[in-house]
């Protein structure tokens, strides 16, 4: 790991908590589980008309994955359902662009794979 | 002692390795390095069936290394030792040649909750298939082995007791030999897993009575992919091979084979020779030490980590006594992730493990998320446990 990471724009996400939390109601819900660690993160989303209105975040989380979490929520909102399934790995780490080992990676896109999960079962709702 | 570990001298982003995960593997000192790459420079070749020199040289290496296990951990016989690849393998080996054979509905097979998933999930796999009932026993609220709670659910349907002799989360060195002796009286078979001991401290199959004994070579100095399994000679009768082919034949027909006698029964295919090489290597190296010193060293350390830390917010798993515990330490801070307190030890070159520890059971039995473990050995010394304490405060300090 870089000795970048934990440094003032990271932290300052870190500790904002940015949509960490749970809401009522929410269309979709998904789990992901990072295998390196066995960590688990839940994620909600809210959707109108094939949008993400809202999207939470909870689980037990190290900074990494917190982080990148508060980031790609906040990303997604107001996005279609269509463009959200394009997004790629890459996609997510270039938007969260801290600089990270391969086994970090892992955390950072655990939201990601939250993601793909809750619009597979979205997908199936519908 | 640390000029003996050549990585000890490397830099980890540009700064002096501290290796505190000594639980998850050890360092190999030169002397082991040296033996693993003499055996393939002079004498390398596949054992007990060649008629050649280098066939028999090989041999000749491979078998002096059982003896030195043999003696090491006070088996009677080298026979009695049976070559695997590491703790997970050997557990495996009694699991499917022997427990899987005769367990039945209605047994039961009881482990601590704090086993090692490698000492816990063969067992559940093992039940899952014969119908036989897992039963765990639980620690006291200390770490220590609550004996109340395990007499209790030793009965005559008990018949197999699998217990680590030092938990590698809580630290805990539990008390194998009594555990063993009140195992016998219903007539269960004991397994023993040595994985966290068997590098630490004095151990003898023999005293503590056990059916079975597991270990990893690994985390003793020696190689990746040697280990060893103690079987009690008495044992072998009522075993199965675990896996079939060459090398654990006696004859062979198109449509039936009979096997080799023990330990060749267990080990088909081409053994680990250069590991076991490296294994008996090693052995010598913790001997010359002398096991009780490093026993104590760690003891040692044991008490001034627990000393360093006494005073910080942080939780630690275990007994608080030092001498009650194996040479490890896991510990976690309310509202922060270990993989951050690792990480940024790391940034100080400080090597520590964070997550499950592989003992998601006893985790969810505690009631708690994943944990830093710091853990010694032999090599490290006061200062190693400095930077592990700057490092975890500097975390705490910086993630609050």
């Amino acid at each position: 790991m870089s000795d970048q990471i934990y440094r003032e724009q990271f932290m300052e996400i870190y500790k904002s908590n940015a949509n960490f939390g749970q809401m009522d109601f929410p269309t979709v819900t998904a789990d992901q589980v990072n295998f390196i660690c066995g960590d688990k993160m839940t994620l909600q989303l809210k959707i109108v008309e094939d949008k993400v209105v809202d999207a939470k975040f909870t689980g037990v989380a190290c900074a990494v994955s917190k982080t990148s979490a508060s980031i790609i929520t906040e990303e997604i909102k107001g996005k279609s359902v269509n463009d959200l399934k394009k997004l790629t790995e890459q996609d997510m780490l270039d938007l969260i662009k801290f600089d990270l080992t391969a086994s970090r990676q892992q955390c950072a896109l655990l939201c990601y794979h939250a993601l793909k999960k809750a619009l597979e079962n979205y997908g199936k709702k519908r | 002692m640390k000029a003996d570990f050549p990585i000890l001298a490397r830099q980890v982003n540009g700064c002096d390795l501290v290796y505190l995960d000594n639980s998850a593997t050890s360092q190999k000192p030169l002397q082991v390095l040296e033996a693993v790459d003499e055996y393939y420079r002079t004498c390398n070749s596949n054992v007990h069936r060649g008629s050649h020199t280098l066939a028999d040289e090989a041999t000749s290496r491979y078998e002096k290394s059982r003896e030195t296990v043999a003696r090491f951990i006070g088996a009677q016989k080298s026979e009695e030792i049976v070559f695997v690849r590491n703790t997970t393998e050997a557990i495996n080996l009694v699991a499917y040649s022997y427990a899987g054979k005769f367990l039945q509905t209605g047994d039961e097979v009881l482990l601590g909750i704090w086993e090692h998933h490698s000492n816990l999930i063969p067992w559940q796999q093992v039940c899952l298939k014969t119908g036989a009932k897992l039963v765990y026993t639980y620690p006291t609220k200390d770490g220590l082995f609550d004996f109340n709670d395990y007499k209790s659910k030793l009965n005559k349907k008990t018949k197999l007791v699998a217990v680590t002799q030092a938990s590698n989360v809580l630290g805990t060195i539990f008390p194998v030999k009594v555990i063993i002796k009140e195992a016998k009286k219903f007539g269960a078979v004991t397994v023993v897993d040595g994985a966290q001991s068997t590098p630490h401290m004095p151990v003898n199959v023999k005293s503590l009575g056990c059916d079975f004994f597991a270990f990893s070579g690994h985390k003793m100095l020696a190689p990746m992919g040697i280990g060893a399994l103690y079987v009690k000679s008495d044992m072998y009768n009522q075993m199965e091979p675990f896996m079939t082919g060459g090398g654990m034949i006696l004859e062979v027909e198109e449509d039936k084979a009979t096997w080799e006698s023990a330990p060749y029964k267990y080990e088909a295919g081409t053994p680990n020779v250069s590991g076991a090489v490296g294994l008996a290597r090693a052995i010598e190296y913790l001997q010359k030490i002398g096991m009780d010193n490093i026993r104590n060293h760690e003891v040692e350390l044991n008490k001034y980590a627990l000393e360093s830390f006494a005073s910080s917010t942080l939780h630690i798993l275990g007994p608080t006594d030092p001498a009650q515990r194996a040479g490890l330490i896991s510990f976690y801070f309310d509202g922060i992730h270990p993989h951050d307190v690792s990480a940024i030890l790391d940034q100080r070159g400080v090597e520590i493990r964070s997550g499950y520890h592989c003992a998601i059971p006893l985790h969810l039995e505690l009631g708690i998320g994943p944990t830093c473990r710091a853990s010694w050995y032999l090599y490290n010394d006061k200062k190693d446990i400095d930077a592990l304490v700057e490092g975890a405060m500097e975390a705490w300090r910086l993630l609050l």
